[in-house]
């Protein structure tokens, strides 16, 4: 498979897992319209407090409709990384719609992927969709190691040593001997860096407590 | 068979969503316990008896066909409706295969799902309360 077939793989499972959500949004709003309807048949003689249930409803009805939009906005923002080959990446916000697109994924392996803010976060040109292929392969590659079941903090690094991401998980149990021979025997840390070396990155393993991967930019690509 | 007699357990982590389901079916005079994930479902049905249980497929920790595993377990009689999304329907068919009563995609038609409880308490209609 080559990184762009693979590249579709992973959008598939990121558009299969949002659109999960989706459904479950316009599931709530179906049965809240539903819920309506039962009371407006009831009628107000049955129900003396009508109004206060189904203003109840509509707030609800509200809130998914927000949280929809935040979906379809995010997934659209993701397809659309797809425009250009070369474009400009802020590393904070490509990693932040990932983060909130996918976490139903990791929820279910029983992990939480947790965005740590960032003030200035350092944008640069790449591939927007390898790049967050090698996101996605990075928390892959974490959330599979047997016995790490902590959650995993995505950190933007900026600083007079470099740009980049780091992420990591504090599991003080896990032996870091341990972790690295799982990330070093991992078939999604050696396509990390096949990619990385393609795309002028620099991926590294963090072996000491917080363990976890590190991605910098290459100080030769156009940082801002 | 009186609805008000039927005790139904509601397992899915989106809390709206089965809150509200729960409330349309109270108001049909069903009775409703709900749990937001496959672990605490199953501890309930270990505590109480239940006659039909509702369990989404896609839940994070405990997954849907894992949860409805255990639950035959604990109650081999119990009958299990899974809900599943449109593109989840070979897990569905799964589910079945290992001892669910059928499957429904989300969103759900409440007519739907009251027929399939229906079907499903018929079914095994000796054993439920009169």
């Amino acid at each position: 498979m080559n990184d762009r077939d693979d590249a579709a793989a992973f959008f598939g499972k990121v558009t299969a897992s949002t659109t999960h959500e989706l459904q479950n949004v316009l599931a709530i709003i179906k049965e809240n319209a539903g819920l309506m309807e039962d009371f407006i048949q009831m009628g107000p003689d049955n129900l003396p407090d009508l109004l206060e249930r189904v203003t109840r409803c509509l707030g609800k009805i509200k809130e998914q409709s927000y949280r929809g939009v935040d979906l379809t906005s995010g997934l659209n923002g993701f397809a659309h990384t797809t425009d250009r080959l070369l474009a400009p990446v802020n590393i904070y916000e490509i990693a932040k719609r990932l983060i909130f697109l996918t976490k139903r994924v990791f929820l279910q392996k029983g992990q939480k992927i947790v965005l740590i803010d960032c003030k200035n976060p350092p944008s640069f040109e790449t591939d927007p969709v390898l790049f967050q292929k090698i996101l996605w392969h990075s928390l892959e590659c974490l959330v599979e190691i047997p016995e790490q079941k902590s959650d995993i903090r995505v950190t933007i690094v900026n600083s007079d040593a470099g740009k980049g991401i780091d992420l990591c998980f504090e599991n003080p149990t896990l032996d870091t001997a341990y972790f690295n021979r799982q990330l070093q025997e991992s078939a999604k840390w050696m396509d990390i860096q096949t990619i990385c070396k393609e795309m002028n990155l620099t991926p590294s393993p963090l072996a000491q407590a917080p363990m976890g991967i590190r991605i910098m930019v290459e100080r030769t690509l156009s940082i801002q | 068979m009186k609805n008000q007699k039927i005790k139904i357990l509601l397992i899915d982590d989106e809390e709206e969503f089965i809150s509200t389901l729960a409330e349309r079916l109270e108001l049909r005079e069903y009775l409703c316990k709900t749990a937001g994930d496959g672990q605490s479902g199953i501890q309930m049905v270990e505590k109480e008896p239940f006659d039909i249980a509702i369990v989404d497929l896609m839940m994070p920790g405990l997954n849907g066909l894992d949860t409805l595993r255990q639950i035959k377990e604990i109650n081999p009689d119990l009958p299990v409706i899974l809900l599943t999304g449109h593109g989840s329907t070979k897990d569905g068919m799964e589910g079945m295969r290992i001892g669910a009563f059928d499957f429904l995609i989300k969103p759900l038609d409440i007519y739907a799902l009251i027929d399939k409880i229906k079907l499903a308490l018929a079914a095994k209609a000796p054993q439920v309360k009169s």
